[in-house]
């Protein structure tokens, strides 16, 4: 569970954008260094918003090198005035996220094979890599887990899947929330609670059918 | 159990499921948890859409580590942007003013691109298209296979193409020329047969024929005897057999045929004319 008080203070969040405007201006100044630390301090985020909203690495990849090549090109968008820096990368991914599940609707219509393939296989090498944990089983058990997470959150709609996502998995707050999905707070807030149930509906139905 | 999906049965309802992602954050006004709870107790929709709602905030703690992000991509992206090192996907300098966003699809980043590229009606056109070449290709007999550079002259070219139109057109002049060859043997007969008619009128001018056309030698005996009809064609048409055999023969001779063979038609009409007459 989050707990309330694990994000930043409204105070620090300010310092913080002063620091963040001044490095975007330099980047437009042609500060490699500055656009080098931009890239670091962000693209772990616009990865992770792009593999739990896809579900698939490879996807999550080209997407997250698409994301910089457009926020590169917008930098002299980006407006202090009107949300951080996070909240605007954030709009950006999740632009060019509905964007691109829009465009390969069709794709995914025909692409169950596929799907089944990567159902098949076993945990990746990268992520064998990274397992910790007390117990091998344990943390085998954990992953088979996440992975059964991630792909009934990858099922669940797409409106309400990146509200839970962005409040869940990327701690935004529902004010940022509704500037990034341009919608007022209260729907974020229904939507949030509508996407959680649809996942435990998908999972709790899985779980049926196994059993 | 009642599954609500999107949207609350009634306004009573919504206004709760407004209040539940707070109350699961424990962030609930005191007044706001009175009518949260009071609702919750009369409604069971509701009471089922709250546990659910907890158990998937509880699922979802499964994914709280981040994916691991893959080795290089920092470098990628590094790679690919940055001062000095985009190619036409410069700073859009535009003011301080802020410009609409974008849409993605005009500025793509090449994977993007390329992704897009690989639908699968996108791919079956241009199969489509490769089939259609590669077929027209092979019926008109250019093999890839065998083409050179040097096949790609404008010359080359030219004359390739002046060699198959001539292979075209050699069939075509064949054809009317057994047509004419037809049409001959027809016109004689018709001409033949009025004479063997003409003959069994007048058998007087028998001896005219010869007398008046003395070098068409082959075809009078026939008309002479006054025999059967079958000879007549028969010598009429010896010359075919040469011409069927020989067919590059005959589009060479064709220029002299006519004046020839309607010669000697002209010659069987002035005859028959007279045999008649």
């Amino acid at each position: 569970m989050i707990a309330p008080d694990a994000r930043p203070a409204g105070g620090e969040t300010g310092t913080l954008e002063i620091d963040w405007s001044l490095i975007v201006r330099r980047c437009m100044d042609g500060d490699s260094g500055a656009w080098a630390e931009l890239v670091r301090t962000h693209h772990r985020r616009v990865y992770g918003l792009c593999y739990r909203f896809t579900g698939n690495p490879s996807d999550a990849e080209d997407l997250t090198q698409d994301v910089f090549l457009k926020v590169y090109s917008n930098l002299s968008s980006f407006d202090t005035g009107r949300g951080s820096l996070q909240v605007w990368i954030t709009t950006m991914t999740r632009n060019l996220l509905v964007d691109n599940f829009r465009r390969t609707k069709n794709l995914r219509a025909t692409g169950s094979l596929d799907d089944g393939w990567d159902n098949a296989e076993e945990l990746k090498p990268v992520d064998r890599l990274v397992s910790r944990g007390p117990s091998p089983l344990e943390s085998a058990a954990q992953k088979e887990l996440a992975k059964m997470v991630q792909e009934a959150l990858a099922r669940v709609s797409v409106e309400l899947r990146e509200a839970v996502i962005l409040r869940d998995l990327q701690d935004l707050d529902y004010k940022e929330i509704a500037q990034v999905l341009g919608i007022p707070e209260g729907t974020v807030k229904s939507r949030i609670s509508r996407g959680r149930a649809e996942l435990a509906r998908l999972l709790e139905r899985n779980k049926r059918e196994v059993m | 159990m009642a599954e609500r999906t999107h949207i609350p049965s009634s306004p009573a309802c919504g206004a709760w499921e407004t209040l539940l992602a707070d109350a699961l954050d424990g962030l609930l006004k005191p007044e706001d948890e009175a009518n949260f709870s009071a609702h919750m107790a009369v409604c069971p929709a509701c009471t089922a859409l709250f546990e659910e709602s907890r158990r998937g905030r509880e699922w979802l703690e499964f994914l709280s580590p981040d994916p691991e992000v893959p080795s290089g991509l920092l470098d990628k992206i590094l790679a690919q942007t940055g001062p000095g090192q985009v190619a036409g996907y410069g700073l859009v300098t535009g003011g301080g003013n802020v410009v609409p966003m974008i849409p993605a699809w005009q500025r793509p980043g090449l994977v993007g691109r390329v992704r897009r590229f690989a639908e699968p009606r996108l791919l079956m056109t241009a199969a489509m298209a490769f089939f259609s070449i590669a077929l027209t290709l092979n019926l008109t007999g250019v093999h890839l296979s065998a083409m050179r550079i040097s096949d790609l002259r404008p010359s080359a070219v030219r004359s390739f193409m002046e060699r198959r139109l001539t292979m075209a057109s050699t069939p075509i002049i064949r054809y009317y020329d057994h047509l004419r060859l037809v049409y001959e043997v027809q016109s004689r007969m018709r001409d033949l047969k009025r004479a063997t008619e003409g003959e069994g009128q007048s058998d007087d001018n028998q001896q005219k024929p010869r007398d008046v056309q003395p070098g068409e030698s082959k075809q009078t005996p026939g008309h002479k005897d006054g025999g059967s009809r079958v000879d007549p064609p028969q010598q009429s048409v010896s010359p075919a057999p040469n011409e069927f055999n020989d067919l590059l023969e005959t589009s060479l001779t064709y220029q002299e045929r006519p004046a020839h063979s309607g010669g000697s038609a002209e010659a069987l009409r002035e005859r028959s004319t007279k045999w008649t007459a």
